[in-house]
């Protein structure tokens, strides 16, 4: 297993800090905000969650995480440094340290190359050691993520969803990357093996002591990986806190709302004690987001300030932080409408 | 909430009898589905639930009479109203597809012609069906957009699919199945193209349609949650097989196939936070590869030598079906 060992982030700096982050595109039909002014961080060793919708930027924020787009303005500190203040030399080390594995399982490998050729690509990239090295070390992370070595000599297209996934995490493995952006990596995978997936995730993080940022839509999948979860909507975070917290017990109108939404697979007499907030409308656009805060215009909370300012971030509890105007440590405005926390005894009438 | 007080006689709306379903392929032909056996009661909605390569979407096509007519075959019967669909005449067909049977697909922008408006998409779907002038049609297909939610129908009819999100798309594809008043809608995997929050949107307003029109529902998902939220009963797939009929709640609660407490076990939600997430171990066998006996023997935790010859999908504790040989000895887990 030697050769997969990774240094893992021992020193006290966050793996990733993200401060102010901004990411704009331009296009024809206007500037694109995709992520507007986003701070987090994320802790050596700790699955960091990023739950958002289509068009919230979530995938663009996990690109610029992993290095593959430039922020328009405010900074991504890797370990406590800025990739543009280092040399051309620690700009790679950091390159092969944080990488990133995408959505589609199939579309992200080569249709004429052998699984084993593309699990040895990026070290060829990269000139790592000499080809029976490099042929070592791929034989080796195909056989860590559970794949039978004959499998490499196969080609994609002989392999199913699920087996083109784990060689997609192989071939990450061998660069023993310190962090990996998962963006949506089970999305793609019939529920049926999604657990495996998942579990294979988790152990690679026990053994090499890997940080992730876990990417995506589904509530359920980044509640049971995540150490913290981050809310994000139309390029901002709405919320920010443990795992525990924020799917079980969370503050945001926007939280909730998507918590509600989920479906659940409960029999008919348990399902009718849910709470059900259903939200007007989609996501509106990042060429125009609304003032003050983004979400006002479909939050069934929203009062004539939210449109004027936009709310401050505060950690409302330890560790807890939301961006709204009506949030407190007792819960968000949705708790104290008595309309729609029907049957919750906390409802107290105030705003 | 209210049921229309449409006739309604004994015999089932639709009646699936052993459909099987193959492709034609140098040198023979490759089984996609084998004897499918269903009902579908007026007014019902019924969710099929199974890995891809099931059989999921086969089946919703060929009660569509959708499947290539050159290299399909389909065998079987598929009773609507009593009548055969498979040895109707193509032009009848024709008439009642879309008129009494329709479709809402996956991906609405590519279900939606994108170099016509919506509306006239719509008065198409009407006027090959009914004899409207064009404007009644005009009028009726303003009524099918504001009954699904649409904002500003009047003005938003003139517009093309392009000029609505994803959501309203879907809206529009729920009014053209709707706007003729089928009996039967077949959804397959209306709301998975969605985001969550418009995805409980769309269930909301598919079960309220159907309710208030008595229409049926055959709902095509992979999402065990959407279907315990729309519909009463659960159709289990597996390798093109029906391996459990029953209502819903009694599967959640205590499945009858092995499949489909696997399928429920394999959901995320249902596992403590950072604990182990069952799966199913291997994959769905290849149509040509399919083992003799019970199809799943391969993945089941509960294979025994018995599992070697091929099992019937027989009555299990009252309203269901199940195929398994060892229905009555297992207890297994479900949602709850």
């Amino acid at each position: 297993m030697n050769a997969l060992a990774s240094n893992p982030i021992d020193n006290r700096d966050d793996a990733v800090s993200v401060d102010d982050l901004v990411i704009h595109f331009h296009t024809r039909a206007g500037t694109v905000k995709a992520v507007d002014g986003v701070s987090f961080d994320i802790r050596p060793g700790e699955t960091f969650g990023i739950i958002g919708e289509s068009g919230s930027g979530k995938t663009t924020l996990g690109r610029a995480l992993a290095g593959l787009l430039k922020a328009t303005d405010g900074h991504i500190r890797y370990q406590g440094r800025e990739p543009a203040a280092l040399s051309k030399a620690e700009q790679r080390q950091i390159r092969r340290d944080y990488q990133i594995i995408f959505q589609d399982p199939h579309a992200a490998l080569n249709p004429r190359m052998t699984i084993l050729q593309s699990v040895m690509e990026p070290m060829e990239i990269l000139r790592d050691g000499d080809a029976r090295q490099r042929q070592r070390v791929a034989k080796e992370a195909l056989e860590r993520v559970g794949l039978p070595a004959e499998i490499g000599r196969r080609y994609p297209h002989e392999l199913s969803g699920g087996q083109k996934q784990r060689v997609n995490i192989a071939r990450t493995l061998t660069l023993k990357p310190r962090f990996i952006v998962c963006d949506e990596v089970v999305a793609a995978l019939d529920v049926s093996i999604r657990g495996s997936v998942l579990n294979l995730f988790a152990d690679l993080q026990k053994e090499l002591g890997i940080t992730y940022a876990f990417i995506t839509h589904d509530i359920s999948v980044v509640s049971h990986v995540s150490d913290r979860v981050g809310v994000l909507y139309l390029g901002r975070l709405m919320e920010v806190g443990p795992a525990a917290a924020v799917t079980e017990k969370p503050i945001h109108p926007y939280t909730q709302a998507l918590l509600s939404a989920e479906p659940l697979p409960l029999p008919s007499d348990q399902r009718d004690q849910r709470r059900a907030i259903r939200l007007q409308g989609e996501i509106p656009s990042p060429l125009a987001p609304p003032s003050g805060c983004r979400f006002r215009t479909r939050c069934p909370a929203a009062q004539s300030r939210c449109a004027e300012q936009e709310p401050a971030w505060r950690e409302v509890a330890p560790e807890h932080w939301v961006a709204c105007h009506f949030a407190d440590s007792e819960g968000g405005p949705l708790d104290r409408e008595q309309s729609i926390s029907f049957g919750r005894e906390s409802a107290t009438e105030t705003v | 909430m209210a049921q229309t007080s449409e006739a309604r006689t004994d015999s089932p709306l639709l009646e699936v009898r052993d459909l099987s379903i193959s492709f034609a392929r140098p040198g023979g032909e490759t089984s996609i589905t084998r004897n499918v056996s269903f009902d579908v009661n007026a007014g019902e909605r019924v969710g099929v639930v199974g890995e891809s390569g099931c059989g999921k979407t086969v089946t919703g096509l060929a009660l569509l009479g959708l499947l290539p007519r050159r290299t399909a075959r389909v065998r079987g019967r598929i009773l609507f109203q009593g009548r055969d669909l498979l040895t109707m005449p193509a032009r009848e067909f024709r008439r009642l597809r879309g008129r009494d049977i329709s479709m809402i697909f996956q991906e609405p922008m590519s279900a939606l012609d994108p170099v016509f408006t919506v509306g006239e998409q719509l008065t198409e779907t009407l006027r090959s069906h009914e004899k409207v002038s064009r404007a009644e049609a005009r009028e009726r297909a303003i009524a099918a957009l504001e009954e699904v939610g649409i904002p500003s129908p009047h003005t938003r009819i003139d517009e093309y699919p392009y000029q609505f999100s994803g959501g309203m798309r879907q809206r529009v594809m729920i009014a053209m199945a709707l706007i003729c008043r089928p009996k039967l809608v077949i959804a397959d995997e209306p709301t998975t193209a969605l985001d969550v929050t418009v995805q409980a949107q769309i269930i909301d307003l598919l079960r309220s349609l159907s309710d208030s029109h008595g229409t049926a529902l055959l709902f095509i998902t992979h999402d065990l949650g959407v279907v315990a939220e729309t519909c009463s009963r659960l159709l289990t797939m597996y390798a093109g097989e029906v391996v459990e009929n029953a209502p819903v709640d009694d599967v959640l609660l205590r499945p009858g196939h092995p499949y489909s407490s696997g399928l429920l076990r394999s959901l995320p939600g249902l596992s403590e936070r950072g604990s182990r997430l069952p799966s199913i171990p291997g994959r769905v066998p290849a149509p040509d590869q399919m083992p003799a006996g019970c199809r799943f023997q391969q993945r089941c935790p509960h294979a025994a030598p018995l599992c070697e010859q091929h099992p019937e999908l027989e009555p299990f504790q009252g309203p269901r079906e199940v195929r398994c040989w060892r229905k009555d000895e297992l207890t297994l887990t479900g949602a709850v």
